[in-house]
Formats: structure tokens, C-alpha cells, sequence
């Protein structure tokens, strides 16, 4: 288990001063590693996911749900527990999983102990081992603790006892007026890395949600539920100093983004180049699964009027000065940064011939030096200005220890601000020179879902999609500030159903001129285009033609009638040409009938299912306060449906989670 | 490959003069503005090799509400005819239609790649024919040409008889006697020849489609009989395949029997389908009424990775 490694970390005062050092053997490091993986091959698809769990901490006496902190130890435990099975085959099953710390004191990461590989009947291991997961996570909790697969916490930060044991907030490493630095996992990386993202940004990270009017809640809304501490000089009055805005949910730790779960994808490319391309393509649709897995309405007790938790982890961990921020005149900064350390992907890194270079329409802050030195080791344009893109950060977190490494042996360096860049995809190189790993790609936009079902449903259908593009050579490519339009549509209250969101209209590679018969009829062709105007784009049309808003229904479910068969399209034109045994191919059907139905609206979402469960709960005051007690039935309701004691067809239809 | 040479390792029967009309050479745009000049030839032999449909967009647009249909097939046809045609190999009244962009040899090792070979045998409703051993042999000679090989193992091959579609209601004893004399008279040859393929290391795993389980027993019992292999795949549409009858599932399981989905319709290319789509082209060969004798579909899946790199169909009819 990779309990991260141990060290001494440097305040951010004296990591200021080795950050040149860290990025110029980061290079270095990338580029030894590159030279030695750039022409690797692999034959298979390797996959895994990540799902992050929260242990929820019931109290049934006075009716109180809290986070429990004391997920190191369950951890240890699992460790322990991973290391001796691996001694004794007869549990094999702790080797089915791996364990990781997160953030979050209350928060655990379980992965699949080995990547899934073959396709289609690996797929139907996803389930049974998020499961699996699941409960060996369970078996190393107390009685009245749950695993909980929940994106945002309602309740984290309300005052009150909303942590198990309970700590009073404004500890020095997050000078928090809500939550105390114990929420913060105890591993010396995680304080330090709050801490000094807050020294770096010269204040308190500053998280500000839109809150949900609601019949009774006030207008303008002023949290009076704010406390004032006499610590320090940002305590006094978060409102008036204008940390915290009228009509919004104020946040002001990392805990409150980084505290959150999600629902994470890894692939393994054969080579660098599929690897580049999977990237772009999916890229694209870091918004349209944000939107579709939209898990997180709910910040400190309150109903927002956001629906997904991306934007406040962008918050959370914004280590931009003022002077980045565009708030100041450059001074003692180098760039302005229109965007924090987490947030969408800036710019498309493939060669492939579709990626045109107007699709690359922001423009790109990277390090002339570090581009410079990546071209002159022959480094492409395109990897070259992602490399020196992602290097224009600070390493957050360096450890004394390791300061002086071998740049031929370690990637250290290179990963400290590989790994500190949260994008919507991450491009990842192999760990190392002697790795048996190849090139990955990450997808990391997703909101962790309430049951292993959906889970599993929308892992499946991530890799089902990126085999349907490989096989299909798709073109999803549209003006990347496009894909950033529609990540803030994303987080709009019902967006999966209420807003449209750009996508290319014309997917397939265009060798033809004029699309294909579409929707023909069976049996009946239809009259020949041969000596018909051709359909599709002459010479010179514009690029905003090449793209259009769409539904999430049109994007997910196709549009028929204009030849667009929608990504659920692609993927059953994908598997109905494999051989599928039909148990596969029946239970394959069921995570695509989900998947579908989330889409079309026949199913909620889980944000809009929790919004309604708290505007149903008889507690309710319909002025957007999720209580105590709404807050510990939801949580109730959340572990209910998961052992199947509670039927929620608006969310799960009929199926059987 | 330039589109007026003939191609290495056609396939034998397209022997002679190679057509080049209208001038134009080179790949895409292909698109044709003027009728071929022997459009009005009389046709009496059709020959036609698709494009690759996962690069054609012909598969990746396919309406996936459909749960039977030979809609790829018709807009592959379609397709292919639209671009294709100029680049045809005439020989006396038989035509060979190729897309040529989708021949060529598989990119990878043979070893990585999983190959799956569907032949329909079609005849017309209520004739009664015996499915022709020679047409097996030509379809995959004609797979060969298609992907530039010699006697290709084929890892799945399924057969489809004509018109045979699922029944989940028990036959009677007349049912079975009558379907037990169409094995005897109608499939026997062409399953021992495919059996023999199977025996010899041609065939990896050879099945039907469509079979209920006692069909399948009957198909066992007249195989074994003549010393053919029993079937090993069955497949069954996608639209039945949740509820398949537990006999079945059970007999398959108990002979080791594979039971894998489809989407195809019953008759994939009805006489009356294959004129529609040449009459705008091929307009005399159309009124011919050319009779399809099977339609060959394949796919090359690299397994490890789970990608699907060729696919397409052949097409073989004639006048009847």
C-alpha cells in the first residue's frame, strides 16, 4: 500500500527557495524517463478505477451522522491485512484490493489490487470487486461505521459535532473558521500541503458557492452561521473583509474541495502516441460526465445551487498570489494564470492529423526556458508546451529528505508538480525506466456515485467509450475554450437536463464525401447520394459550423434524425460487432440502460435525487438548511439502498444495486 | 495501390480485362458525378467487397434502437457501390466491385487477432436447396483476397442457414422429423466441409446462429454421424438473449457450447433489397433480379486491446 513516502517538509518559506531546483531536475528526470519509454509498446489494455469512500459515523441516540476520523487506523489495518495475504493465498481476496490514504482524515481510496484487462468479460469483474472493496472496508470499522461513496459531505464544517472525535476548528496548519486541521489526514504531506498552499497564495484559500433560494431562505443571503476567531488577521469578519460573498456558500479550507470523493479512470495505452490521443478525445467529454454524474449539491449544510463538486476543489487548492490572479500588477510573479492548480485541461497534446491547431484556442501559459530545453531534447511542440504548462506551478510539498535524488533513477521532481496539477485528464508517463507500466491516461472528472452499480456503470461505459474511439477513430475535437464553456454549464443546478453543451456534430474521420445512409430503414436502401449535393463540409467552411449545443440526451442517446449516433451509440455499434456471451452482453446492458436513463432524465441524478430528498424531509424549512437530522436520514437512506433495504426507483429504476 | 492496376492476389475467378473509367485515379474524395461507362452492361455475376465499415463511419452510425438488422450491410453496399464502382474488374458478365481501401493484411501479428467470419447462406423464401460446398470455398477465398492472405484461420466461424430464425416453443415430432431431413439434405455437406476445416486448423471454433436447443441436438446427432464436429457457438439475437429458454442455457453449458449475441436480421439481403441498391448504377444488372448466393461478414478484433480494426462484408449473387 502506498502510504506515501515519509519525510520532513519544508515550510513553504524554504521550499520557495527550491522550486527552480525541483522543476529543473523535474525536466531532467522527465526527459531521461522519456528517452528510455518513448518507443514503449504494450500489447494490452490495462484498466483500473478509483473510488473514494467516506466512513460516515452514525450516533443512533441523539440521531447524528459525523465523519470518522479515524481512518488511519482502518487503513493500517487493511495494510497489514493486504501484506499477509499476499503470504497466504487463501485471502486472496485483500489482494483484490489496495488501499490508499486521501486527504480527508475521514477518507479512503480503494482500487483494484490488479488492473482489469480483457474485454468484453473482464468488464463484469468491475462490479464484484467495487463490491468486494466495499465490504472489506466495512469489515474494519466499527459497528456503527459505514463506507459511504458520497462526493461532498453535507455537512462538513457546520458548527456543531459534525466530526467523530470531535476537535474545534482554526488549527494553524488551515486557519479554518469552520473545520480543525485534524480533518486533515495526519501524514505530514497533507498539512503541509494546505499550509502552504494558503502561505503561497499569501491568504486563506477563499471557496464561495451560489446558494439555492429557496421559498424561505433569506435574500440577499448573509450566512449568519459564520464564526469570528481573534487569531488571526483574516478572522474578524470573512463577510466584511469580502472573503465571503452575499448569496453564496462560503468555504474557506482545502478540506472542503479535496475532502470531496470521486470516481477516477485509468488506462494504459499501448504507446505514447494512443495515449496522446485518447487524451484529446476524452477530454472532451470531461464536462458531459461531470454533468452526468452530477453527485455534490450540497456544501455546510446547505443546498447550493451548484450540482457538482469540481469548481470548489479548484477553489479549495488555489495557490495563485493576487499578482497570478490578475488582481495586481506582475511584481514579483512571473505569469498571470487565468486558472488554479485543478482545473480543466488547457490545451490538446495529440499529433493526430484532426487536432488542428485553432483547436487549441487559449492561450497557453507555459515556461519559455523549460519549452526550450524540452525542444532542444526533442520534445514535440505540442508535449512540449503541455510539459512546460504544467511546470509553471510551484512544488507545494517538498520533503528535506529528498531534496538531492538521482535524476537518472528518480521522477520525484517530475511527479511533485505532475501530480500537484489536477486537470480534468492527466497524460501520465510510466512510474519509471524499468516499469513493466506504459503511457496512461487518467479521467478525472467524474462525482463518485452512491452504489457499487453506478459505479461500475459509468466505469465501464469511460472504457467502452475509449475503445469505441480507438476502433472508430472518432473526432471529438472542438475549440478547447468550448470545453471550458461547458465545464462551467456543467456545475449548473440540473444541467444534465437543463443546458446544452458544444460537441462536434460530424465525429467520424470525413474519407468519405457525404455522410453515410443514416437511419435506413431495414431492408430498404435509400436513394442514392452519388449525384446529390455532398453533405458534408466544402472546403473553407467555417470551424464554428463543425460543432453545435446539444443536450446530454443527444450527446449520450444520439440524434437519429441528423446522423448522430450519440456516444451510447458508438458504444453498442462497438459491441455488437465483438463476440459477447450473452450473460456478459445482458449484464453490459444493464450499466448502459443506467447510463441511458440518467441521460435522458428517466433517472435522476444523485444530486437532483438529494435535493429532493432534503425539500421532501418533513425537518425541511425550505430555507436550504440541510439539518442535523435531514443530514443523518439522508445519510441513513444512502447506506439503505446500499444493502438493498430501500427501493429508490427515481434514482436506480429497477435495477439491483 | 493505384485504382486502375490489378491488384496482387485477387481472387482467381477475376481473371482479364480491368475497367478504368472516367479518368480518375487516386483515393478520396472518390465520389462519382457521371454514370460509369458499362453501367448498362448485362450483369449476370455480382461480386462486391466492402469497405472497412469502422472506418467507413458505415458502423459507427448504425441506429442502435434496432435490435435485428441488416442496415450495415445495406449502407456498406451502398457505400461501396457509390465509391467503388469506377475501379470494378469486369470479366465477361461477372463484376467485381472492391473497395480497395479496405483491402490489404491485418497491420499486426495474425496471433493478436481475434477472427470472427459469419457466412449467410440466402435463398429464397420456400425453396428448398442444398447449401453449396463450392460457396464456402469461395467465400473465403474471397477473404483471403480481401485481407491479402493464404488459408486463414478463421478463430470463430459461424453459419447461417436461410431463413432460420429462433423458436423458443418446443418443435413437435413432425417439427423435429422435418428439421432432421433439412440437416440430412440440406446442411449436412456444407457442415462436414466446414467440420473439416475445423479438424484440419482453418476453423478455430465453428457454430450456427439461431438454433434452439433441440435443433442443436439434432445438428450434434447428424454431425457425429458422418464424423463431423458438433457445434460449439450458437448465436442468438440480442433482443431474445435475456430471456433465453433455461434449456438451452443449460445444454450449452453442458456441451461446452458458446452462446453469443447478434443484432442481424433473418434474411440479411433480401433479392429485392440488392436491386434497389444497383439500380441507380447499375441499372440492367438491377433488372436482372440478381439472386445473392451468401453474403460473407468478418471482423478483425485485437483482443488484448480490445479494438476492432476491420470489418466489412462480401457479397456474391448471380443471375438466377
Amino acid at each position: 500500500m502506498g502510504l506515501l513516502s515519509l519525510g520532513t517538509p519544508m515550510h513553504w518559506d524554504e521550499a520557495k527557495k527550491h522550486a527552480h531546483h525541483v522543476r529543473t531536475h523535474g525536466i531532467i528526470q522527465f526527459l531521461n524517463l522519456w528517452e528510455a519509454t518513448k518507443d514503449s509498446q504494450k500489447d494490452c489494455l490495462l484498466w483500473g478505477d478509483e473510488v473514494e469512500y467516506m466512513v460516515v459515523s452514525f450516533d443512533e441516540e441523539t440521531k447524528r451522522a459525523r465523519l470518522s476520523l479515524r481512518v488511519w487506523e482502518i487503513l493500517q489495518v487493511l495494510a497489514k491485512q493486504e501484506e499477509d495475504a499476499k503470504l497466504d493465498p487463501t485471502n486472496k481476496q485483500l489482494v483484490d484490493s489496495s488501499w490508499h490514504p486521501e486527504f480527508g482524515r475521514y477518507m479512503l481510496e480503494g482500487t483494484p489490487g490488479q488492473p482489469y484487462m480483457g474485454l468484453p468479460r473482464d468488464l463484469l469483474a468491475v462490479e464484484r470487486n467495487m463490491k468486494l472493496r466495499r465490504e472489506l472496508a466495512r469489515k474494519y470499522m466499527k459497528p456503527n461505521e459505514v463506507p459511504i461513496t458520497l462526493t461532498s459531505y453535507p455537512r462538513l464544517g457546520c458548527a456543531g459535532e459534525c466530526l467523530d472525535p470531535h476537535y474545534k476548528p482554526h488549527g494553524p496548519a488551515a486557519r479554518s473558521l469552520f473545520l480543525p486541521d485534524e480533518v486533515i489526514n495526519a501524514h505530514a504531506r497533507f498539512p503541509t500541503l494546505a499550509a502552504n498552499i494558503r502561505r503561497r497564495r499569501g491568504s486563506k484559500v477563499a471557496i464561495n458557492m451560489p446558494i439555492f433560494h429557496d421559498k424561505n431562505t433569506p435574500k440577499p443571503f448573509i450566512d449568519p452561521t459564520i464564526p469570528t476567531f481573534d487569531d488571526y488577521p483574516e478572522d474578524k469578519n470573512a463577510i466584511e473583509q469580502g472573503a465571503a460573498l452575499p448569496d453564496h456558500i462560503y468555504m474557506d479550507a482545502m478540506a472542503f474541495g479535496m475532502g470531496c470523493s470521486c470516481l477516477q479512470i485509468t488506462f494504459q495505452a499501448v504507446n505514447v502516441e494512443e495515449a496522446r490521443k485518447i487524451y484529446d478525445q476524452m477530454a472532451t467529454l470531461g464536462p458531459i460526465m461531470l454533468a452526468l454524474t452530477a453527485a455534490a449539491p450540497i456544501y455546510r449544510g446547505y443546498l447550493s445551487d451548484v450540482d457538482c463538486r469540481w469548481n470548489v476543489i479548484a477553489q479549495s487548492v488555489d495557490d495563485r498570489t493576487e499578482e497570478e490572479r490578475g488582481l495586481k500588477p506582475l511584481k514579483d510573479n512571473k505569469y498571470r494564470i487565468p486558472k488554479s492548480r485543478y482545473d480543466s485541461i488547457d490545451s490538446y497534446i495529440s499529433n493526430d492529423p484532426n487536432n488542428k491547431p485553432e483547436y487549441n484556442d487559449i492561450p497557453l501559459i507555459y515556461d519559455k526556458d523549460i519549452y526550450k530545453k524540452l525542444s532542444d531534447n526533442g520534445i514535440d511542440d505540442l508535449l512540449a508546451r503541455h510539459i512546460s504548462h504544467l511546470f509553471i506551478r510551484d512544488p507545494l510539498v517538498i520533503f528535506h529528505e529528498l531534496l538531492n535524488v538521482d535524476d537518472n533513477e528518480s521522477t520525484d521532481h517530475f511527479e511533485n508538480l505532475q501530480s500537484t496539477n489536477w486537470q480534468t485528464m492527466r497524460f501520465k508517463p510510466p512510474p519509471s525506466k524499468t516499469s513493466p507500466i506504459g503511457w496512461r491516461v487518467e479521467f478525472r472528472s467524474m462525482e463518485v456515485q452512491l452504489t457499487d452499480f453506478e459505479n461500475a456503470a459509468f466505469a465501464i461505459f469511460i472504457v467502452l467509450v475509449t475503445r469505441a474511439v480507438l476502433s472508430f477513430n472518432t473526432n471529438f475535437y472542438i475549440p478547447i475554450s468550448k470545453v471550458d464553456e461547458n465545464m462551467k454549464v456543467a456545475h449548473h443546478r440540473n444541467a444534465v437536463l437543463g443546458e446544452k453543451f458544444h460537441f462536434r456534430k460530424q465525429i467520424f474521420p470525413q474519407s468519405r464525401p457525404g455522410t453515410p445512409a443514416t437511419g435506413t430503414p431495414s431492408g430498404s436502401p435509400r436513394v442514392s447520394h452519388a449525384t446529390l449535393p455532398h453533405l458534408n463540409r466544402p472546403a473553407g467552411q467555417s470551424q464554428s459550423e463543425e460543432y453545435e449545443l446539444m443536450t446530454i440526451d443527444e450527446i449520450i442517446n444520439g440524434k437519429p434524425s441528423v446522423g448522430f449516433p450519440g456516444l451510447l451509440g458508438l458504444v453498442n455499434n462497438y459491441l455488437n460487432t465483438l463476440n459477447v456471451d450473452i450473460e456478459t452482453r445482458c449484464e453490459i446492458s444493464k450499466y448502459l440502460e443506467l447510463i441511458k436513463k440518467r441521460a435522458n432524465g428517466t433517472l435522476m441524478t444523485a444530486a437532483s435525487w438529494m435535493r429532493q430528498f432534503v425539500q421532501n424531509h418533513p425537518e425541511y424549512k425550505q430555507d436550504s438548511v440541510v439539518s442535523e437530522k435531514i443530514n443523518y436520514d439522508l445519510m441513513k437512506t444512502v447506506e439503505k439502498i446500499n444493502k438493498g433495504e430501500v427501493q429508490v426507483p427515481e434514482l436506480l429504476g429497477n435495477f439491483t444495486v | 495501390m493505384t485504382a486502375v492496376q490489378a491488384p496482387e492476389g485477387f481472387h482467381s475467378a477475376v481473371h482479364g480485362a480491368v475497367h478504368a473509367t472516367n479518368g480518375k485515379q487516386g483515393s478520396s474524395p472518390r465520389s462519382r458525378t457521371a454514370p460509369v461507362a458499362f453501367a448498362l452492361e448485362p450483369f449476370s455475376h455480382l461480386t462486391l467487397y466492402t469497405g472497412n465499415t469502422m472506418r467507413t463511419g458505415t458502423t459507427g452510425l448504425l441506429n442502435t434502437t434496432q435490435k435485428k438488422s441488416n442496415q450495415e450491410l445495406v449502407s456498406a453496399v451502398e457505400d461501396t457501390l457509390n465509391y467503388s464502382l469506377e475501379t470494378a474488374h469486369i470479366s465477361g458478365t461477372h463484376i467485381t466491385i472492391a473497395d480497395q481501401d479496405a483491402r490489404g493484411p491485418l497491420d499486426s501479428d495474425r496471433a493478436k487477432y481475434d477472427i470472427t467470419v459469419k457466412l449467410f447462406f440466402l435463398s429464397p423464401a420456400g425453396v428448398s436447396t442444398a447449401l453449396s460446398v463450392q460457396h464456402v470455398d469461395e467465400a473465403l477465398g474471397h477473404l483471403d483476397a480481401v485481407l491479402h492472405a493464404t488459408d486463414l484461420v478463421i478463430d470463430h466461424f459461424i453459419l447461417a442457414i436461410p431463413n432460420q430464425s429462433f423458436d423458443e416453443n418446443e418443435l413437435d415430432d413432425a417439427e423435429l422429423e422435418a428439421f432432421a431431413q433439412e440437416v440430412q439434405q440440406l446442411y449436412l455437406p456444407v457442415w462436414k466441409r466446414l467440420s473439416d476445416l475445423r479438424t484440419g486448423g482453418r476453423i478455430g471454433r465453428l457454430g450456427v446462429t439461431e438454433f434452439s436447443k433441440q435443433q442443436l441436438v439434432i445438428l450434434k446427432e447428424a454431425a457425429l454421424a458422418v464424423g463431423a464436429v458438433a457445434p460449439e457457438i450458437d448465436q442468438v439475437n440480442l433482443h431474445d438473449c435475456c430471456v433465453l429458454p433455461k434449456e438451452l442455457i443449460e445444454y450449452a453449458k453442458a456441451e461446452g457450447i458458446e452462446l453469443l449475441t447478434h443484432g442481424d436480421t433473418i434474411n440479411i439481403l433480401p433479392k429485392s433489397t440488392l436491386a434497389t441498391l444497383l439500380q441507380p448504377h447499375l441499372p440492367v444488372a438491377s433488372e436482372l433480379s440478381l439472386s445473392p448466393n451468401f453474403v460473407l461478414k468478418y471482423s478483425a478484433v485485437l483482443g488484448g486491446r480490445g479494438l476492432i480494426t476491420r470489418k466489412g462484408y462480401i457479397v456474391d449473387a448471380v443471375a438466377a
